[in-house]
């Protein structure tokens, strides 16, 4: 059964607006609290995952539809297996695919959109066209498809602690150095540790939409998805469990070494880890997905439905790189072989003294350009780092599953 | 003379150009990677480092692994915490 959210004064269906945070009807200009329009009388327990489900998270996805009768119209409304809210074809009316919301598979809580449409276009369109490298008819972009998507995740509070024995080194001399150990006893404690529910969804892009701010999450109610799409999760708690697992166990090891002074280049010898999850919540949590083509590629920007947090890249504009490269390369390289010969010069006249009497003094010389190597070195390693993090972010923002995902939806008319 | 002139004007040219691949590539992500980083520790919770003891000879290891009975301590810190956040949990559903 599809439902749709009647305006009590003129029946005309409502949307869930984030600017004013209400149900508002385009026609009479009325708004109302999401509470007065039809709470939904969930339990907010959460159950175990039932088995179908599961088991069907466990298959590659298939995008079998499934056909719904709007009750504003009559109009069929193709849904996918897992999309829970969408738009009727014919009266562009926001549709909720209610037993898909009225079941045990009704999320606990969600964060409805603050962003409005409007702003998260402006907003994206705004950072382009500031790019310096960004190709002109990127800056220009013509939207292919906005589209607001409440994006299923799992919410876990975890215990991570361990106990640690480092193998390390002290120096005793120039060149000389024993073994030694070091210990460590440490723990760390996450509430609402996001895991995206979504097959669909890459979680490194889920990842990098983090973090919402949680005490805006609201008990769930079906009236917020109105105006929105929405699906319901495919990915099941006990298989979301361990990344979430994973991710606790990955920021502690990362924090622990800094935070307990272990030595630098220390090995860990033995772990001995007390992990458990204390709970764990299902949530919808709001996004927005921006497409547009470029070169006939397309590319997708997201952007944290709540805090605004924008992820993607876009390509560069070759010829205007290269030119700026050249320009600078000429200039920094010029003034630089200047300074070197300079230095050379002011060296060998500073070191004229000890020449005379007979000693040899390249020991300042070999000190510099020991300085001028390892410059080079750590200006090439962060220029290739940039490069490569660069590389990421656009085959991310190409990545078929994510435009897939903002792609296959019943458009508004 | 000339030998140590070369050298470090050469070596000075590279740095320069190395520092404008450095430029460039810096302002090109700027410009062109819009963001999003993944949420660290400090998003979701906090890290506590209960004990720390370094430059230990095997003997002091084992030791101080014993004195510490760091996997017990996790355990009932884990437990003491599960308590404290279920109980907050009931509280706020009342």
């Amino acid at each position: 059964m599809v439902k749709n959210y009647k305006c009590p004064d003129c029946g005309a269906t409502l949307e869930y607006d984030p600017q004013s945070e209400k149900m508002h009807c385009a026609y009479c200009d009325n708004n109302y609290e999401p509470s007065e329009i039809g709470r939904q009388a969930l339990s907010g327990a959460f159950d175990l995952c039932p088995e179908d489900a599961r088991d069907s998270a466990r298959e590659k996805p298939k995008l079998r539809m499934n056909i719904a009768v709007c009750n504003s119209c009559g109009g069929e409304l193709a849904v996918s297996d897992v999309e829970v809210s969408s738009f009727c074809p014919y009266c562009g009316n926001a549709s909720v695919v209610m037993d898909r919301v009225e079941e045990r598979l009704a999320p606990d809580y969600v964060i409805p959109f603050k962003v409005t449409k409007e702003e998260a276009e402006s907003t994206i369109r705004k950072y382009l066209k500031s790019g310096f490298c960004v190709p002109k008819d990127i800056r220009n972009f013509e939207v292919e498809r906005l589209h607001g998507i409440y994006i299923p995740f799992w919410l876990y509070d975890i215990y991570y602690g361990s106990e640690q024995k480092w193998k390390c080194k002290i120096s005793t001399g120039k060149y000389t150095s024993v073994p030694a150990y070091a210990y460590t006893l440490g723990d760390s404690v996450y509430q609402k540790l996001t895991v995206d529910a979504s097959r669909g969804f890459l979680d490194d892009s889920s990842q990098r939409l983090e973090p919402y701010d949680m005490s805006e999450l609201e008990p769930f109610n079906a009236a917020y998805l109105s105006g929105f799409y929405s699906d319901r999760y495919d990915v099941g708690y006990k298989e979301a469990e361990k990344t979430a697992i994973a991710r606790a166990q990955d920021m502690f090891e990362r924090s622990i070494g800094g935070l307990a002074k272990v030595p630098v280049e220390s090995e860990l010898m033995k772990e001995t880890p007390v992990q458990k999850v204390i709970r764990r919540e299902y949530a919808f949590l709001p996004v927005w997905f921006l497409t547009f083509r470029h070169n006939d590629v397309p590319y997708t920007i997201l952007m944290n439905g709540q805090t605004k947090k924008m992820v993607g890249a876009v390509p560069t504009n070759k010829k205007k790189a290269i030119f700026l490269f050249s320009v600078l390369a000429l200039a920094l390289g010029t003034l630089f072989a200047f300074l070197g010969a300079f230095i050379a010069k002011f060296l060998w006249d500073v070191t004229k003294p000890e020449r005379l009497e007979g000693k040899e003094s390249i020991s300042m010389y070999l000190a510099l350009g020991l300085f001028a190597v390892l410059s080079i070195g750590f200006l090439l390693r962060n220029a290739l780092a940039a490069y490569s993090s660069m590389k990421t972010s656009v085959e991310l923002s190409r990545s078929r599953a994510n435009y897939r995902l903002a792609k296959e939806r019943q458009e508004k008319t | 003379m000339m030998f140590f002139m070369i050298v470090f004007t050469v070596l000075g040219g590279v740095a320069g150009v190395c520092l404008a691949l450095y430029i460039v590539m810096t302002k090109i992500k700027y410009s062109n990677d819009i963001g999003g980083s993944r949420g660290d520790i400090n998003d979701f919770g906090y890290i506590e480092v209960l004990s720390t003891v370094s430059q230990l000879n095997e003997e002091g290891l084992s030791k101080v692994s014993a004195n510490e009975g760091g996997y017990s301590r996790l355990r009932s810190r884990c437990n003491k915490i599960e308590s404290i956040l279920v109980s907050r949990d009931r509280s706020e559903h009342k």
